[in-house]
């Protein structure tokens, strides 16, 4: 212990994953840019969120594109988020790794940090020509030091297979009784539980409790996730 | 605004290292703002942060329309402890009514005991009180017939949030009776390490009868230390609590090594269901003081060059059950645990 230490933050990564394909146009995209700046403010009034969490946010269509790098999101001007084009799974998830890689390369060294979440929201089906498998076994390569939680969520034509392979353990589907824009507030609202209560756990993810998802049966369907 | 005015007795929050983080080469999209803001005097950290949210009990984004009537009905004294990082506003407390195997929020003694003055205090981490979970910390102590002082601090697992605590306490009270008597039938030779072994079938056996519950749901970490009148202390623990040896000059020195290669908060082992090979012990150590803290504090000091300057200065002296308390009091982003600490100082004879 020297004199030249730093206080190092104990931290809880969160990296969003959003389709902002054609489809999301309209009151889906909306609701996102209604939300976004509700998760801000949990941030910023909630302890246990603000001063653990994280978060990143990256975007994908065609590409993928990181629009908030891994920060302390109170601190941060939410973006306004535009409907883009096509959906390819691959370029998401290669958008997620990188945002991982550089979000985690960024923390100070010996930051006590808890394994990373990816939480992955879509409302299709991947549709480019390059196969998504590759790109989505790379992000949850358990060798790689960073390997996430991937914690998937879909609604509208997305297809509960898909969710489950994507997901490493929870995968939950809309119910198809609200209409988009509910749905996507739905989804949002999950995701800020879950990440409140995660942090507030005050245990690892990666731990068979842990990781605490705010999901209610009244709005998704758990899904049961591949065993790979 | 309502909420609580710390006395800051310092500058201690580290300016020169953003805390909001932007990848390298980021995409310039975004102003990052540099959050820690210096703390000094009276200033209260938190003048330029929103108004308190009352506790999240449901997952609508949406927060209620008398959450400003809420945060304003309680009060609290002041701290020596000081604010360490970028600081959320404290939540209200919450009791609940619910679970009658609930701890206080906090307890704490200081005092003389045969060749020592032992201080220790354990307090409700903030999640806990925000969110209506009991404390889950205990700790206990005896002096032995011939004049040893054996002290433990256990830590319930968060996992069983309604029923690790009392595995806490059944095991720090029923350690040190089985230590004494032990000790007092001359059989101490590996006094820790039998009085572990029989005060977790000791455990198991009274949470079966009594409370009708399993040794994981009394699952809880421990340390424990002996302190002869004369030669080195020794040590035993399970799970991830610690043990410090407090040189005069501020230097924490960790009995067991810590845990820095570990994820944070993955717990290996526990009582009362560890195995032989779960149980850590260390022995040798000599110092005029020495500190035995749940994970809460514990990682706190390991991490925080702040909170050990403070602590140091504060424990240079023995101090009083409240003095104890209030220093577990200080406030470090992220630091959400229960806290527990106990601190021995050798009395010079005489």
């Amino acid at each position: 212990m020297t004199d030249t230490e730093t206080e190092l933050f104990t931290l809880f990564p969160v990296f969003l994953l959003v389709d902002v394909s054609v489809s999301m146009a309209g009151g889906p995209i909306e609701a996102l840019n209604e939300c976004l700046p509700d998760l801000k403010r949990e941030m910023a009034t909630n302890h246990m969120v603000g001063e653990i969490a994280r978060i990143s946010l990256t975007t994908f269509s065609e590409e993928a594109e990181e629009l908030i790098p891994l920060c302390d999101l109170a601190s941060v001007d939410v973006p306004q988020i535009e409907v883009q084009g096509g959906t390819n799974f691959a370029a998401a998830f290669r958008g997620a790794r990188a945002a991982i890689e550089r979000g985690m390369g960024s923390l100070a060294k010996g930051t006590p940090v808890y394994r990373p979440v990816v939480f992955f929201m879509s409302d299709g089906e991947h549709q480019a020509k390059e196969d998504w498998i590759p790109a989505l076994d790379r992000l949850r390569d358990t060798s790689w030091k960073y390997a996430p939680e991937v914690v998937a969520f879909g609604f509208g034509d997305a297809k509960p297979e898909t969710l489950k392979r994507i997901a490493t353990r929870y995968a939950f589907q809309c119910k198809n009784n609200n209409d988009p824009t509910t749905q996507v507030r739905e989804i949002m609202n999950a995701l800020v539980g879950s990440i409140r209560t995660t942090s507030g756990s005050l245990q690892d993810p990666a731990q068979a409790q842990g990781l605490h998802l705010e999901a209610p049966t009244e709005h998704f369907t758990p899904l049961p996730a591949f065993q790979i | 605004m309502s909420f609580v005015r710390r006395q800051n007795i310092g500058a201690l929050a580290d300016t020169d290292r953003p805390d909001a983080i932007a990848g390298e080469g980021g995409n310039g999209i975004l102003e990052v703002v540099e959050p820690n803001a210096p703390v000094s005097g009276t200033e209260n950290v938190l003048d330029d942060a929103p108004d308190p949210a009352p506790p999240q009990t449901e997952t609508s984004l949406d927060s209620g329309g008398d959450d400003e009537a809420q945060s304003r009905i309680w009060e609290d004294t002041p701290s020596r402890g000081p604010s360490i990082g970028n600081l959320r506003p404290e939540m209200m407390p919450i009791l609940d009514g619910s679970n009658w195997h609930r701890l206080p929020m906090c307890a704490a003694d200081g005092g003389k005991i045969g060749s020592w003055w032992l201080s220790a205090a354990s307090i409700g981490g903030i999640s806990h009180v925000a969110t209506g979970r009991t404390r889950q910390d205990d700790y206990c102590y005896a002096l032995l017939p011939d004049g040893s002082l054996v002290s433990v601090v256990t830590d319930g697992l968060g996992s069983y949030k309604d029923t690790a605590q009392l595995g806490a306490g059944l095991m720090a009270r029923t350690f040190v009776q089985v230590a004494y008597r032990l000790a007092a039938e001359g059989l101490d030779d590996d006094l820790l390490g039998r009085s572990l072994g029989e005060a977790q079938d000791t455990v198991a056996d009274l949470g079966e009868r009594v409370y009708e519950l399993s040794r994981e749901q009394l699952s809880c970490t421990l340390v424990a230390c002996l302190l002869p009148v004369d030669g080195p202390a020794e040590f035993v623990r399970v799970g991830d609590a610690e043990a410090f040896t407090l040189a005069d000059g501020g230097e924490f020195e960790s009995v067991f090594g810590g845990l820095e290669d570990a994820l944070v908060n993955m717990v290996a082992a526990a009582c009362p269901r560890a195995r032989p090979q779960d149980v850590e012990r260390m022995s040798g150590a000599r110092s005029r003081r020495v500190v035995l803290a749940s994970d809460g504090l514990a990682g706190d000091i390991r991490l925080s060059k702040a909170l050990r300057t403070f602590l140091d200065e504060e424990w240079e002296h023995p101090t009083s059950a409240a003095l104890m308390l209030d220093t577990l009091r200080y406030r470090r982003q992220g630091s959400h645990d229960d806290r527990t600490g106990l601190v021995a100082w050798r009395l010079d004879a005489g």
